[in-house]
């Protein structure tokens, strides 16, 4: 994966069938998006200070947990903080919208729980 | 030779055993005859088939054997089937009686018949009587699968048949791939094309999410899960029922180890609402409030709140939950205690035209 890229497709870049929270639950879990693809990507982020798109469009749908172990896990496991995730990335999601609420509302239970 | 009086009371008691077992025999064929006198080809294969094995454990299913509509009568028959699993008794299945059938019934049965097998358990069993339901019970490739080589733990589609159903079993881990194929199949019988439905795609995920993390005490991916789909081409329907026998939602709950996130929960809830019974945590889960009335902040759509929030949302219609002693048709918003235990969790909805999908 190159880091230096704006936009992260989740279908393109990662699976059209992503799978469940951790790699023990089944293939392309939130636990493998996360570590391979999302925290390499908010680290250079931090570093070029640039935006990334985070597209979510165009698989076949997610699981809550995935998407709470991936982007909740940034701020749980690897300690990023959610003012830099919301500045650093831009999730974007046209065919169900819900999915931004929810990933929000998964980053900001995460920050209350690490605080 | 002179017979000594010993012999001769020896032979006399043989002669009378003999004697009385030639008119039992015969009282039972007359019986037999008796029985069999007016009766249709079904009944007399009942009898030969109680008078070959009169050893097995004979359970008759209800007449309206559909689990969505006769809940309770057909979460009883499931009952005295695994207790009978559970003791090891061989079983007559008695289907002769059947007159209606539905897929969540066919898939329960088959499913524990299954167990029997695994378990070297003999069982046997008939067909419905009437045509309609034999023939439903046929197509939907109960037997083909009953009896088909396969093994356990191992990923495979057991019955793809041509005209309209499916029956697939899989890992006990979460295999979207699997998931996304049968919504390609599914949208073609609704759509005409290959569409993605990523409200399917979410309730499949988190069903068999839950079977991996929650069917078994203390053990991740313990339980297998099964997958009915139904295709009916002529309304443009897909029918889904899913069927876990784990331990179900509320053994699961009261079984929580001190440093999960859950111990003490149910305890807590039924203690806050007004009846407290699992009916009503049922509710309060499927809504999304379970959290809340232990918090008193909304839990945002997670495994079965997020399967309900499909429904609401419109990309899937008609869901029907039942785990332990507690139903609920959820897009009646009717939830209800059962006479039964149903063990595990079994999980109904359908795809129509109606339905989200996309491109």
């Amino acid at each position: 994966m190159d880091t230096a890229n704006r936009v992260f497709s989740i279908k393109d870049d990662f699976s059209e069938t992503p799978g469940a929270r951790s790699r023990d639950e089944g293939d392309y879990s939130g636990e493998q998006l996360r570590e391979e693809y999302l925290r390499p990507l908010m680290n250079a982020a931090l570093e070029d200070k640039d935006v990334r798109i985070i597209d979510l469009d165009g698989t076949h749908g997610y699981l809550t947990s995935f998407l709470e172990e991936a982007f909740g896990g940034l701020i749980r496991v690897d300690k990023f903080r959610l003012s830099d995730i919301n500045r650093l990335f831009s999730i974007k999601s046209e065919e169900e919208p819900y999915l931004l609420e929810d990933i929000n509302e998964y980053l900001q239970d995460a920050e209350n729980e690490s605080n | 030779m002179k017979k000594n009086k010993k012999n001769v009371i020896v032979e006399r008691r043989i002669a009378l055993l003999r004697e009385r077992a030639r008119v039992a025999h015969k009282e039972w064929k007359r019986n037999r005859r008796r029985l069999e006198q007016g009766a249709d080809k079904f009944r007399r294969a009942t009898l030969n088939a109680r008078a070959k094995d009169s050893r097995a454990h004979w359970i008759t299913a209800p007449r309206i054997f559909e689990l969505n509509n006769n809940t309770d009568t057909v979460v009883d028959f499931i009952g005295l089937l695994e207790s009978s699993y559970i003791r090891g008794d061989r079983v007559y299945v008695n289907l002769v009686d059947v007159e209606s059938i539905d897929y969540g019934a066919v898939l329960a049965l088959l499913s524990i018949m299954m167990q029997f097998r695994k378990k070297g358990i003999k069982f046997d069993g008939n067909y419905p009587r009437d045509a309609l339901a034999s023939k439903k019970l046929t197509e939907s490739g109960f037997f083909k699968n009953l009896y088909a080589n396969n093994h356990d733990n191992e990923r495979f589609c057991i019955s793809n048949s041509a005209d309209n159903s499916v029956v697939t079993h899989a890992w006990s881990k979460v295999d979207t791939i699997l998931s996304s194929e049968i919504i390609k199949e599914s949208s073609q019988t609704i759509w005409g094309k290959q569409l993605r439905c990523q409200g399917v795609q979410r309730v499949i995920g988190e069903l068999m999410l839950n079977t991996n993390n929650h069917a078994a005490i203390g053990a991740k991916g313990a339980r297998n899960w099964w997958l009915y789909v139904n295709h009916d081409s002529a309304l443009k329907k897909v029918s889904f029922a899913f069927v876990d026998f784990g331990v179900g939602i509320f053994e699961s709950l009261k079984n929580k180890p001190a440093d999960n996130k859950w111990y003490g929960w149910l305890d807590k809830v039924t203690q806050r609402i007004k009846h407290g019974s699992n009916s009503d945590v049922l509710k309060l889960i499927m809504e999304g409030d379970f959290h809340k009335t232990v918090t008193g902040k909304y839990y945002r759509g997670k495994g079965l709140p997020g399967i309900a929030e499909v429904e609401r949302r419109g990309q899937i219609s008609n869901l029907i939950i039942i785990s332990n002693d507690a139903a609920g048709w959820v897009s009646q918003d009717s939830y209800r205690l059962l006479k039964s235990k149903f063990s595990g969790t079994y999980i109904y909805w359908e795809l129509g035209v109606s339905n989200g999908h996309c491109k």
